[in-house]
């Protein structure tokens, strides 16, 4: 058994044939860094639990293909800001199906918004001045058609 | 807030997204937009779309007969359905062309990859007629003059490559120029020049031209493992009569010409052997007109680079009516143009036939592959490009050529047109299909006896051993 600290103190036990589907505690297990527990600083406990969730499930059920597309569907269904958390764990864990999972689902919520939606949704801040944006947008007018 | 992803992971995501999409969310704000443009962003969507995809898209340009300096490209999926035709409205689309010929007929067409394609206008203009397409993303660019021009080198026939050099990630066109002899024979060695993406010019190295002659005619090239490879001869290697043929490739990323032997038997019939890729294998066409048969046979370099791994695959027989082979499909079919001008796919394995139900100039027809990426991000719009890139004096009247037009087409053929299509066909099992194939429809076979008819119509047609079905 492993043993994992989240960034808010919290603990977490899990199987190390579990935990080393994120390559970065795998490569701490290798290097023997694991001795006592391994600190997670960059993950809460909150976000940390859910990504253990789909590391278990992931593990037990590995050839169910579609009870796992039915619990990776259900999984992603989160607030804008957890879906982010879990991607940012996900990216510094190296867990590449959570990863791929993540980034398709925001891929695809992108996919159906327009440019002012992609902001207000995602936080993101305006910085080009409007000659810039006019200038980008009539570049390739066609597209936002 | 961490509503702050990283910059990779942004990447990642963006990877994923259509074109269209891409091209909006530029707009979103400084980072997207400087992400989406970075070149390792485009070769990394342009990997993710490759390895992704489930299915095929190719494009088909064509010719409609009697209409000069047009071209139609349509846009198709590679879905075979044997009962309905890949250029049937809702499995195709158009595509814009947005360029204008300065030669007689159009362009020719050297060669698509990731997204792009590379055109050339056969001119005697001082521009290089060469331009490199992102239909996609509606961008193109112009080539700037190479060194070799009619006027710096007198007359001389040329032969163009292009491909994609994944060591450097860069797009690259190899020019290569014979000039013509007293006797009109082709000079070896060749001139020749690298134009790079990259760095957007001219490169000539005359150190490493290759020792043979290329055949151009055929326009045709081959880009697989990296290397663009032509149909050539050695000429002081003489086979019978004929220089030994043999195929001349050029490595793109090392840059270095080499040779790769055609099968044996081929070797004094060069002349008839075509270039092509089999589903990332190089392989080759050979038309064999002889007495008493008309063949096409399909060869595929199983192990690149060892001349015993060519293996004869298939073989068409094209007597009945089959001009030449355009492009391969999945499920063991090919798409082929009729000596009428007429496409049908054509399976390998049963021989069986499907009427396509497109027609156009027999010469005209070119199959390659699409798909969308981001490379020329950065070029002319092609958008705009009807009124800049034609030659600048005439406004010429656009005919409508849409997909409903040229279907119309189709359904006019006469009878008389019918019949000598299906005689050309001749088919001899499941005539029912045959003639379905050349345009009769179910009410007319059913109200007429066929052989009567083909009697009425061709009085000295041979019916033995057709049935009614």
């Amino acid at each position: 058994m492993i043993v994992l600290n989240s960034s808010d103190g919290a603990t977490f036990e899990v199987e190390e044939s579990v935990a080393v589907q994120s390559q970065t505690i795998k490569h701490m297990i290798e290097d023997n860094c694991a001795d006592t527990s391994i600190p997670l600083p960059n993950v809460n406990g909150v976000t940390l639990a859910r990504v253990l969730e789909y590391i278990k499930k992931h593990a037990e059920a590995k050839d169910d293909e579609e009870g796992l597309k039915s619990f990776d569907a259900e999984f992603v269904k989160v607030d804008q800001a957890s879906l982010f958390e879990i991607i940012l764990a996900a990216n510094y864990l190296d867990i590449k199906g959570l990863l791929d999972l993540t980034c398709q689902t925001v891929a695809d919520q992108i996919k159906d918004l327009t440019v002012e939606e992609v902001r207000a949704i995602f936080n993101i801040m305006n910085d080009f001045t409007p000659e810039e944006e006019a200038k980008l947008r009539n570049d390739h007018a066609w597209a936002f058609e | 807030m961490s509503n702050h992803l990283p910059e990779e992971v942004w990447a990642g995501i963006f990877t994923r997204l259509p074109v269209k999409t891409l091209l909006q969310i530029r707009s979103v704000c400084k980072l997207f937009s400087s992400i989406i443009s970075n070149p390792t962003f485009i070769s990394a969507h342009i990997k993710k779309t490759i390895n992704e995809s489930h299915s095929h898209t190719l494009f088909l340009r064509y010719l409609i007969e009697k209409e000069r300096q047009q071209e139609h490209y349509l846009l198709f999926a590679d879905s075979s359905d044997h009962k309905n035709s890949i250029f049937d409205e809702h499995n195709c689309r158009k595509l814009d062309f947005p360029f204008k010929t300065r030669s007689k007929c159009h362009f020719r067409i050297v060669d698509s990859c990731n997204g792009l394609i590379c055109l050339n206008d056969d001119n005697d203009f001082d521009t290089s007629g060469i331009i490199l397409w992102n239909p996609s993303i509606k961008r193109f660019l112009n080539l700037p003059n190479p060194r070799v021009t009619s006027r710096s080198y007198g007359s001389y026939m040329y032969v163009l490559g292009f491909g994609y050099d994944e060591k450097n990630d860069d797009y690259k066109v190899v020019r290569v120029a014979y000039k013509k002899g007293r006797s009109g024979r082709d000079l070896i060695p060749p001139e020749v020049e690298l134009y790079s993406l990259n760095s957007r010019s001219w490169r000539s190295f005359n150190a490493g031209a290759p020792p043979y002659g290329i055949f151009g005619y055929t326009w045709l090239q081959a880009f697989v493992n990296g290397a663009v490879h032509w149909v050539g001869y050695d000429p002081c290697v003489v086979k019978g009569n004929e220089s030994c043929g043999l195929i001349v490739a050029f490595d793109l990323s090392d840059e270095v010409f080499r040779e790769v032997m055609l099968p044996s038997c081929l070797e004094q019939h060069a002349w008839d052997v075509y270039i092509t890729v089999f589903w990332g294998k190089l392989a080759v066409l050979h038309y064999d007109y002889g007495a008493h048969k008309n063949f096409c046979s399909v060869w595929v370099m199983e192990e690149y680079g060892l001349a015993d791994s060519w293996k004869k695959l298939y073989t068409v027989d094209l007597r009945g009516g089959l001009r030449n082979l355009i492009g391969f499909l999945r499920n063991d079919e090919v798409i082929g143009v009729t000596i009428r001008g007429k496409l049908l796919s054509y399976d390998l394995i049963t021989s069986r036939i499907n009427n396509l139900r497109l027609r156009g100039a027999v010469g005209g027809f070119h199959v390659g592959s699409y798909m969308e990426s981001l490379v020329l991000l950065e070029a002319e719009s092609a958008a705009l490009a009807r009124e800049s890139i034609t030659s600048g004096n005439e406004q010429e009247e656009e005919q409508a050529t849409d997909l409903h037009a040229v279907k119309n087409r189709n359904d006019e053929f006469d009878d008389q047109e019918k019949l000598e299509s299906f005689l050309s066909l001749r088919i001899s099992e499941q005539n029912y299909s045959a003639y379905l194939c050349c345009g009769f429809s179910e009410q007319e076979l059913s109200a007429k006896n066929s052989e009567e008819w083909v009697k009425e119509l061709v009085p000295e047609a041979n019916c033995d051993g057709w049935e009614n079905d």
